[in-house]
């Protein structure tokens, strides 16, 4: 095990500071500085907020990084580092950081993609990717369906959100209900009270003459606009809100719409593996619905535990051990960040 | 001593190792492409010598995202190698390239019609900011002295921080056994008072390794419109 190369990931592209530390494929850190209390009272991620509070984290999570894996940066055969996609100022910290690194020690660097991330960071806790799987992300910041091939060096985007990401949808309709952002758990604990059949709001893109050029992607913002009107509609009338009913129907729309497209994805491309990753990956509802309907379709569902879901570095040195492992050209120093990297691209190589 | 000096808070991605009388630097200037080109100036730099002793970053003000990728890269540059890491105000650097009769001042670019300026003595020593304000609101008196670096009057290619005056700024005021000022601003998240720095920094030459923000992040709470 020794002998497998040690991978230091760092993660800046949105709101939180995360350094992960793996050996071969076995995790010995995971370390996260989120900034998200300090974007609460914005009521989102405030881009210049989340740069400067991830230039604040860097030095001090890195250092704990290393004392917990008991690991020494000079020991570190690679970094690796998210190019893309995020906010672009964001990034620019992470990948400032990993190639000073790499400068600074003589190591090489991989430029790498978040959203490939999401998808191999599975294989920390659940052993390697069979050779076709289909990936379902779901955070604020992304809704995709990914068909993953090839140890994941093939990764073709089968869909995405038209507009609204699942996890934007969930923060929005958590403030039309007066619940705290980020609105995901919130949403969750309060619907474990609730009905998620009292109100049928609708499921975007699933009717058959939207199918056959959105078979499977998706749309969250005409059932965010559907929630609104719904309790405007209530409270015009008089009637006094059942949040746990309103947030249990819409978190039913939203994991209803989820599950069925990944399920048939899967089916569609005969892979027998769906993984889940991204933050809302760690909504209980749609783990239950993933579960059942994998179970009826006779596939493997794979998810992270809730911590390796969300955004963190472990998820990064994970793709960089790979691509190391796969005997991958690493990266020039003069890699860019780009803010809409294509999931296509799993490795950043240069400035070309 | 062996300085390794850095500044990315203009246009110019500036890197620079000084010892002794020997100085080696390596330029770009590209205002959107520091985070491409910085690493490479730096491997070509290092590539001749020995580990530096001591890094130097310019702090700014300046545009911030680019600000960010020098002072990021200094302070991990530090950590990696185990060697301290001291901040120099960018506008200090400018001055320190200025030869001027009587009182002057340092302005860059804040955008928004709005200009960072520190204002300087005979003897290039900073006597009040860095501050931020609309240039034409400044004070009759302050407005009216000469003006060095972006938004000066003088045509042609303004005075930039270059990296190897940080460095050998930093030199200077270690050998002089200047102390650093322990904290830039109130806290580098929210940005100090809007429009002026702490009175450590306005005191100091020797800054901590952070960006001099200056202002505030662009953001309003909800509810709370200004």
């Amino acid at each position: 095990m020794s002998n497998e190369p040690l991978v230091l990931g760092i993660e800046t592209s949105c709101d939180e500071t995360g350094i992960g530390i793996v050996r071969g494929s076995t995790l010995l850190v995971d370390a996260v500085a989120s900034s998200v209390e300090e974007h609460a009272r914005f009521g989102g991620v405030v881009p210049e907020v989340a740069s400067r509070a991830h230039l604040e984290a860097m030095v001090p999570t890195i250092e704990r990084a290393c004392a917990e894996a008991g690991v020494s940066l000079n020991d570190v055969d690679a970094f690796a580092v998210t190019a893309g996609p995020g906010l672009a100022g964001a990034l620019l910290v992470g990948t400032a950081s990993a190639k000073a690194l790499a400068v600074a020690l003589g190591k090489p660097i991989y430029a790498v993609n978040h959203l490939a991330g999401h998808v191999v960071v599975d294989e920390l806790e659940h052993g390697p990717l069979p050779d076709s799987a289909i990936g379902l992300l779901v955070s604020g910041g992304h809704s995709s369906l990914l068909l993953v091939r090839d140890d994941a060096q093939d990764i073709t985007p089968l869909g995405a959100t038209l507009d609204d990401a699942a996890g934007e949808a969930f923060d929005k309709v958590a403030r039309l209900l007066d619940l705290p952002f980020p609105g995901g758990p919130h949403i969750d604990r309060v619907s474990r009270e609730g009905n998620g059949s009292a109100i049928a709001f609708p499921r975007g893109l699933t009717a058959s003459h939207d199918m056959e050029e959105h078979e499977f992607d998706f749309s969250f913002s005409g059932l965010k606009t559907s929630v609104a009107r719904w309790i405007s509609k209530e409270k015009a009338a008089g009637t006094s809100i059942n949040v746990a009913d309103v947030a249990a129907s819409f978190q039913e729309a939203v994991v209803d719409v989820l599950t069925r497209k990944a399920v048939s994805a899967c089916l569609a491309n005969d892979a027998q593996h769906l993984v889940i990753g991204g933050g809302v990956a760690a909504n209980s509802r749609l783990r239950a619905l993933a579960q059942e309907r994998c179970d009826e379709a006779g596939i493997t569902l794979r998810v992270p535990s809730p911590k390796l879901c969300t955004d963190n570095g472990a998820m990064i040195a994970a793709v960089g051990a790979k691509l190391v492992r796969q005997g991958a050209q690493p990266s020039t120093l003069d890699f860019p960040t780009t803010s809409v990297l294509p999931v296509s691209t799993v490795v950043v190589r240069d400035a070309g | 001593m062996r300085i390794l000096g850095i500044d990315t808070s203009s246009e110019l991605s500036s890197v620079a190792l000084v010892d002794g009388d020997l100085v080696i630097t390596r330029e770009v200037l590209d205002g959107r492409r520091h985070a491409e080109v910085l690493a490479v100036l730096l491997r070509e730099v290092l590539d001749e010598g020995p580990r530096p002793e001591l890094i130097a970053c310019g702090v700014g003000p300046g545009p911030y995202t680019g600000l960010r990728v020098g002072v990021t890269t200094a302070q991990v540059l530090g950590l990696a190698w185990s060697v301290p890491v001291v901040g120099i105000c960018s506008l200090d650097a400018i001055a320190a390239q200025v030869s001027c009769e009587g009182d002057f001042l340092v302005t860059a670019d804040a955008r928004r019609k709005e200009a960072y300026w520190a204002r300087y003595d005979r003897n290039r020593r900073r006597t009040d900011g860095p501050r931020v304000s609309r240039i034409d609101e400044l004070d009759a008196e302050i407005a009216a002295l000469p003006r060095f670096g972006e938004l000066s009057d003088a045509s042609g290619e303004p005075l930039r921080p270059r990296a190897a005056v940080i460095a050998r700024l930093a030199g200077a005021y270690r050998d002089a056994g200047e102390s650093m000022a322990s904290a830039n601003i109130d806290l580098s998240v929210h940005g100090g008072d809007s429009g002026a720095t702490s009175d450590s920094v306005r005191g100091s030459r020797l800054l901590a390794p952070v960006p001099l923000y200056i202002r505030r992040p662009d953001a309003v709470a909800p509810g709370a419109k200004s």
